[in-house]
C-alpha cells in the first residue's frame, strides 16, 4: 500500500467535487443546517394552518413536511402530514369527477372550475389537465386517420368536402399529393369549414350611434363608450345605448373581480333601466361569495367573531343562502363554547337565543348554560340573603340582581329585592 | 545489551489483508474529513424526494442579515431572476433578516392557479413610436414613457413570449403581475425612441418585424436588429412582407393565395434565422387578423406562438395560436391601461 495514494484519491474527489460546483455549499450548509429554534417550527406550523384556511393545502402540506424534518416532536407532524396527503387525495378525485358530471351536463364553465381545482391541487394530475386542454384549449390541427384506398384529394373531399384542396393534405402532412395513404396513418389538418362561406363585407356604419353599436357588438366596450359619448346627448338613443354599454361594462368587471369599478358603471345608469337589476343581483352574488370566503377563512382560523358577523351579513342579505345560515349557526355555537370555557354564560346564552334549535350541538350547549346559570343564580341568591342579614341591603339587591340576571324565574330573588327596596324607603323616610 | 524484539512473522496474505483495511480506513477518514468541511453537498432540509402528489419540496433556509430574495435564489437556484418565487411562496413582501425562509425550487402554482381564481397575462401591442403625431398608430413618446414608468411603478415585471409559453403549457409560473410588451415594427423611430426608454426601466419588449422592410429607408437595419437580440429583446416576425395574410386578391385561386401564404411566413422565418443565427419562434398575424387556415399554418410552421390583435384573456389554457393582444394608442393614459391589464380572473378554485 502506497502511504500517498488516500492522498491522490482525496484530491481526486476534491477535484470532481470542486468542478460539479459543490465547494460553496460550506456556507450553505451553515446558513441551512438543521440547527432550528422551537420558535421557527412554530412560525411554520402557524404557517401551514393559515394556508390551509386559505385553501392552499398543497403548500400546507410542504410546511408540515419541513416541520416534520426539524422538529423534535414529530408525531403531529405526522398525523397532519397523513390528514393532509388524504384531504388532498380525495379532494382532487372528487373535483375531477365533479368537472366530467358538469361535462355531461352541459355547464362547461363549472367544470373547467372544477378541473382548475383539481390541477392546482395536483398539478400532476394529467386526467384534469387533459380535460381542460381538450376541452378549453383550442388547436388549430386536428387529427385524421386514413381508412384503406385513401389519398390526399380523396382525405380533402371527406374533410374539407372539396378535393382540389389536396395540396392542403400534402402540404400538412410532408407527402406527394398522388400518392396512395397506408391504412392508419395519423395525418394533421386545418380545421377548415367544410362549407366554405362567402366573405360579408360590413357596411362602414354611418352615424356614430351606428359606429358604437357596432363596436359593442364586436366586445369593444371602451371603443364603444368612447364613440357614443360622442354623440347627440340630447338622443334617447344614445342614451340608452349609454346606459347599455355601462350594464355591459359592469357585468365585465365583475366577471374580472373588480367591485368598484362595477359599481361605479352601475350607478350611471338610473334605477328601473332594463337590465339594471340583473346586474346588481349578479354583483350582489359576488359580494356574498367574497363576504363569505372571508367569513370561512375567519372561521377556520377560530376568529368566530368576525366569521359570525360575516355570514350574519350575507344571510341578512340573502335569506336563502343555505351557506351563510349554516355558517353563522356553527361560529355562534363555536363562540358561545368559547365564552363558556371562559365562563362568561350569560354572554353565551344571549348569543345562543337567536340560534337555530335545530342544530344539536346548540340545544345541549344551551341546556349546560341554564343549568349552570340556574346553579350561579343560588349561589348568588344566598350571597344576597348574607348580605341582608349583615343589614348591608344595597349589597343584597345588587346578588339578587345578578341572581335574576343569571335565572329571570327566580321569583325569591325578584320579591326579596321588592321588599329590600321598600325597607330602604321606609328607612330613609325615618327622621 | 539486548537485541531489539523480533516482530512476529506475518504471513503475505494477512500482509495484503492488513494493507487493504488501512487503505480502507484511510478513505473512510477522508470522506468523514469532506463531509466535516462541506465538500459534500449539504443535506439542505426539504431537498427529498416524497410520495406525495406535489412538485419536489421546497428547501428550508435561514435568511442572514442583509439578504435578498434575488441573493437567495442566486445561492440556492443558480437563479437570481427567481427572486420573486421566494416572496410569493412566503407571502412577504420583503426580507428581515434571521428569518426561515421556504425556498421553492419548482413552480409551485404552475398556471397562475391559486384559490382566488387564475392568472391571465396581458399582451400589449404597440405599433411604432413617434416623435410627433404623425400617424395615428404611432405612440407619442412621451405616452409611452408615461405608460412604461406606470408599469414598472405598479410592479409588472415585463416577461418574455418564451415564459409566456412555458406558461401556457402548465410548465412555467409568472410573477402574478406579469406584462408582454409587443411592438409591430422595425422602424428606425422605434430603435431610437422606444428601446432607450424600455432599456432605462429594465423592460423587456418583443419586438415582430416584417422581415422584408428591414434595411430599407427609416427602417432598422438587420444590425441594430441584432443588437437588440443580444439586449435581450425578443425578435419575431410578422411575415415578411407585413401585408394581412387573410386578405385573398380579387380572382386568386385557393391554391394561389395559399402558396403566397405560405412563402410570406417561411421568408419571414428564413430571414430572422439567417441574420439572428436563431429560430424564429412567434409570429404576430399580420394586421393581428388569422383565419382557421392562417392559424393551421404557423402551428405547421412550427411557431411555439401566435398573436392576434384583439381585447381578451390570455390563461394558461388559452389558444397559443390565438394569443390576445390589447392594442395600445397614445390616448391611452395610465389610468385607463391600469383598468385594461387584468391579472387574475376571479373564481373560486378553493377546494
Amino acid at each position: 500500500m502506497k502511504p500517498w495514494l488516500p492522498l491522490i484519491a482525496f484530491m481526486a474527489i476534491a477535484f470532481v467535487c470542486g468542478c460539479s460546483g459543490t465547494m460553496d455549499s460550506v456556507s450553505t450548509f451553515l446558513h441551512a443546517g438543521s440547527r432550528w429554534s422551537s420558535a421557527e417550527t412554530d412560525d411554520i406550523r402557524l404557517r401551514a394552518r393559515e394556508l390551509e384556511a386559505r385553501g392552499e393545502i398543497t403548500m400546507a402540506l410542504d410546511h408540515w413536511r419541513q416541520v416534520h424534518r426539524i422538529a423534535i416532536d414529530r408525531a403531529a407532524a405526522t398525523r397532519e402530514i397523513e390528514r393532509l396527503e388524504n384531504k388532498l387525495v380525495e379532494a382532487v378525485q372528487a373535483h375531477y369527477q365533479k368537472g366530467l358530471e358538469r361535462l355531461r351536463k352541459e355547464a362547461p364553465d363549472s367544470a373547467r372550475d372544477h378541473f382548475l381545482v383539481a390541477l392546482r391541487l395536483d398539478p400532476a394530475f394529467q386526467p384534469a389537465l387533459k380535460q381542460v386542454k381538450t376541452h378549453f384549449s383550442p388547436f388549430p390541427l386536428a387529427v385524421y386517420l386514413s381508412v384503406p384506398g385513401d389519398h390526399p384529394a380523396s382525405v380533402a373531399k371527406t374533410v374539407f368536402g372539396d378535393e382540389d384542396k389536396a395540396f392542403l393534405v400534402a402540404w400538412f402532412n410532408d407527402l406527394p399529393e398522388a400518392n396512395t395513404l397506408t391504412p392508419g396513418t395519423l395525418l394533421i389538418l386545418p380545421k377548415l369549414k367544410k362549407t366554405p362561406q362567402k366573405k360579408v363585407r360590413l357596411k362602414k356604419p354611418r352615424t356614430r350611434l351606428a359606429a358604437a353599436g357596432a363596436r359593442m357588438a364586436e366586445n369593444d366596450i371602451e371603443g364603444a363608450l368612447s364613440l357614443a359619448e360622442q354623440a347627440n346627448p340630447a338622443d334617447p338613443d344614445v342614451q340608452v345605448l349609454i346606459h347599455t354599454i355601462h350594464l355591459k361594462r359592469a357585468t365585465a368587471l365583475i366577471e374580472k373581480g373588480l367591485l368598484d369599478g362595477a359599481r361605479q358603471a352601475i350607478a350611471t345608469v338610473p334605477d328601473g333601466f332594463a337590465g339594471k337589476d340583473v346586474v346588481l343581483e349578479k354583483l350582489q352574488a359576488l359580494v356574498n361569495k367574497r363576504k363569505m370566503a372571508d367569513a370561512q377563512a375567519h372561521f377556520n382560523q377560530g376568529r368566530y367573531r368576525q366569521s359570525l358577523d360575516g355570514a350574519d351579513a350575507v344571510f341578512r342579505n340573502a335569506p336563502d343562502h343555505t351557506d351563510a345560515r349554516d355558517l353563522a349557526v356553527e361560529a355562534r355555537y363555536r363562540l358561545a363554547l368559547d365564552h363558556v370555557n371562559h365562563k362568561r354564560f350569560l354572554e353565551a346564552r344571549e348569543l345562543l337565543e337567536k340560534t337555530d334549535e335545530g342544530h344539536e350541538a346548540s340545544a345541549a350547549l344551551k341546556a349546560t348554560i341554564r343549568t349552570r346559570l340556574a346553579k350561579l343564580a343560588q349561589i348568588h341568591y344566598r350571597n344576597g340573603v348574607k348580605h341582608f342579614i349583615n343589614e348591608d341591603l344595597e349589597s343584597a339587591i345588587t346578588e339578587w340582581e345578578m341572581a335574576l340576571a343569571c335565572n329571570p324565574d327566580h321569583e325569591k330573588a325578584r320579591e326579596n329585592i321588592e321588599n329590600a327596596r321598600r325597607l330602604i324607603q321606609k328607612i330613609e323616610a325615618l327622621p | 545489551m539486548s537485541n531489539p524484539p523480533i516482530k512476529d512473522a506475518v504471513g503475505p496474505r494477512q500482509q495484503v489483508w492488513k494493507v487493504a483495511v488501512t487503505a480502507v480506513c484511510r478513505l473512510i477518514a477522508c470522506m468523514v474529513l469532506m463531509v466535516g468541511s462541506g465538500l459534500f453537498p449539504p443535506v439542505l432540509s426539504g431537498q427529498e424526494t416524497h410520495t406525495g402528489p406535489s412538485s419536489p419540496l421546497p428547501l428550508l433556509v435561514k435568511a442572514r442579515r442583509g439578504d435578498t430574495p434575488t441573493g437567495i435564489a442566486r445561492r440556492y437556484l443558480n437563479d437570481a431572476s427567481r427572486g420573486w418565487t421566494i416572496l410569493e411562496y412566503n407571502g412577504i413582501e420583503a426580507l428581515s433578516g434571521g428569518e426561515a425562509v421556504m425556498v421553492p425550487v419548482a413552480p409551485f402554482r404552475p398556471g397562475g392557479l391559486n384559490p382566488d381564481g387564475y392568472q391571465t397575462v396581458p399582451v400589449l401591442a404597440y405599433s411604432d413610436i413617434g416623435a410627433s403625431l404623425q400617424q395615428t398608430q404611432q405612440v407619442f413618446r412621451s405616452a409611452f414613457n408615461r405608460q412604461m414608468r406606470w408599469l414598472k411603478t405598479e410592479g409588472f415585471t415585463a416577461i418574455t413570449p418564451t415564459q409566456l409559453v412555458d406558461f401556457m403549457e402548465f410548465s412555467g409560473q409568472l410573477p402574478h403581475r406579469s406584462v408582454l410588451i409587443t411592438a409591430d415594427t422595425e422602424s428606425q423611430t422605434f430603435f431610437d425612441l422606444g428601446v432607450p426608454i424600455l432599456k432605462a426601466l429594465g423592460l423587456t419588449a418583443t419586438l415582430f418585424v416584417a422581415t422584408g422592410k428591414v434595411g430599407v429607408e427609416g427602417a432598422m437595419t438587420w444590425d441594430q436588429i441584432k443588437q437588440l437580440n443580444e439586449d435581450g429583446f425578443t425578435i419575431a416576425c410578422r411575415g415578411q412582407s407585413g401585408r394581412a395574410l387573410t386578405d385573398r386578391i380579387n380572382g386568386q385561386t385557393f391554391k394561389a393565395y395559399f402558396e403566397s401564404v405560405e412563402s410570406e411566413l417561411r421568408l419571414a422565418r428564413q430571414a430572422i434565422e439567417t441574420h439572428l443565427a436563431a429560430p424564429c419562434l412567434f409570429l404576430a398575424y399580420p394586421h393581428g387578423s388569422t383565419d382557421e387556415l392562417v392559424s393551421a399554418m404557423a402551428a405547421k410552421f412550427g411557431f411555439s406562438g401566435a398573436f392576434i390583435r384583439s381585447s381578451g384573456d390570455n390563461p394558461f389554457f388559452a389558444n397559443r395560436f390565438g394569443i390576445h393582444r390589447i392594442a395600445i394608442d397614445s390616448r391611452m393614459d395610465p389610468e385607463l391601461l391600469g383598468r385594461m391589464l387584468t391579472t387574475l380572473i376571479v373564481t373560486d378554485l378553493k377546494p
